[in-house]
């Protein structure tokens, strides 16, 4: 069995980092899903009160809420993949920016689809047509969790080349 | 004693009071819309897109990772995402065929209410 010896670039500190962006991912990922799926179900439910036969349309909000909270899973479990018990300061930092990135966005995309589509049911059960165009905000505030995704693969892909 | 017969009967009134505002309400809202029996078809619908929306990403990302991308996790994990997507433009366009399938909205309830 090979002796762990703590190194300058490979300090016996550096998984703290990875797996609290390994934390961070998915923590703050599931802040944003909640008050999305929060927001989105408090006007959902206002909603069918009055209009039963909405209530299937009604709920892709909750469901690009929980997507949201998808993208952070993913990425936790990339960066858990990765975190070893000697493993160099740099991929630790590296962890902990992609982890940041993926569940601050998502924490944002959440508080946008949980506000859109609150309000988006309750006015598409006035006017119908007004569906597609609440389709494509939520689209709009979807993507910036997907932006939050890309940086953190691109990240996580670098953490992977470094010694020690 | 007489205070365990109050709790009793309470509870009994409870009950009956229960059973005679689910009742009047079911009537309501049959008399008065239209029937809001959510089908079976509807719910094994929900339970597929909800199975769907947990597991196919993470299924995804798991089996690509070492059988088509080389252990690239980068690569895997785009794919667990445009999963996710592939999973919700699925449910919008059930949810739209559905809405089109049951026809135009019962404006009449407005109207009459």
């Amino acid at each position: 069995m090979s002796s762990l010896v703590p190194t300058e670039f490979c300090p016996v500190y550096s998984p703290f980092f990875g797996v609290m962006g390994a934390t961070s991912a998915i923590v703050f990922c599931c802040f944003g899903a909640a008050y999305g799926t929060a927001k989105a179900g408090v006007g959902l439910t206002s909603m069918g009160v009055l209009r039963p036969d909405l209530i299937i349309k009604g709920i892709v909000p909750i469901i690009m809420a929980g997507i949201i909270g998808i993208y952070g899973l993913v990425v936790s479990v990339l960066i858990g993949n990765g975190v070893q018990q000697q493993m160099s300061l740099y991929s630790g930092f590296i962890q902990l920016g992609a982890g940041l990135s993926v569940g601050l966005a998502g924490m944002a995309a959440g508080f946008a689809v949980g506000i859109v589509g609150d309000a988006g049911v309750r006015a598409s059960a006035q006017q119908p047509r007004l569906f597609t165009g609440m389709i494509l905000v939520l689209i709009f505030a979807e993507v910036l969790a997907l932006y939050g995704l890309i940086v953190a693969l691109i990240l996580n892909t670098k953490a992977s080349t470094s010694t020690c | 004693m007489s205070s365990v017969e109050k709790r009793t009967t309470r509870t009994t009134t409870e009950q009956t009071s229960f059973g005679t505002s689910s009742s009047s309400s079911s009537s309501s809202s049959s008399g008065s819309r239209s029937s809001v029996n959510i089908s079976s078809a509807t719910v094994a619908k929900l339970a597929f897109f909800t199975v769907a929306m947990i597991v196919f990403p993470i299924a995804t990302y798991f089996l690509t990772v070492d059988r088509y991308f080389e252990g690239n996790a980068t690569y895997a994990g785009i794919s667990a995402a445009v999963m996710a997507n592939v999973v919700l433009i699925a449910y919008v366009a059930a949810a739209v065929m559905e809405d089109s399938q049951a026809g135009p909205a019962p404006v009449s309830v407005k109207k009459q209410q």
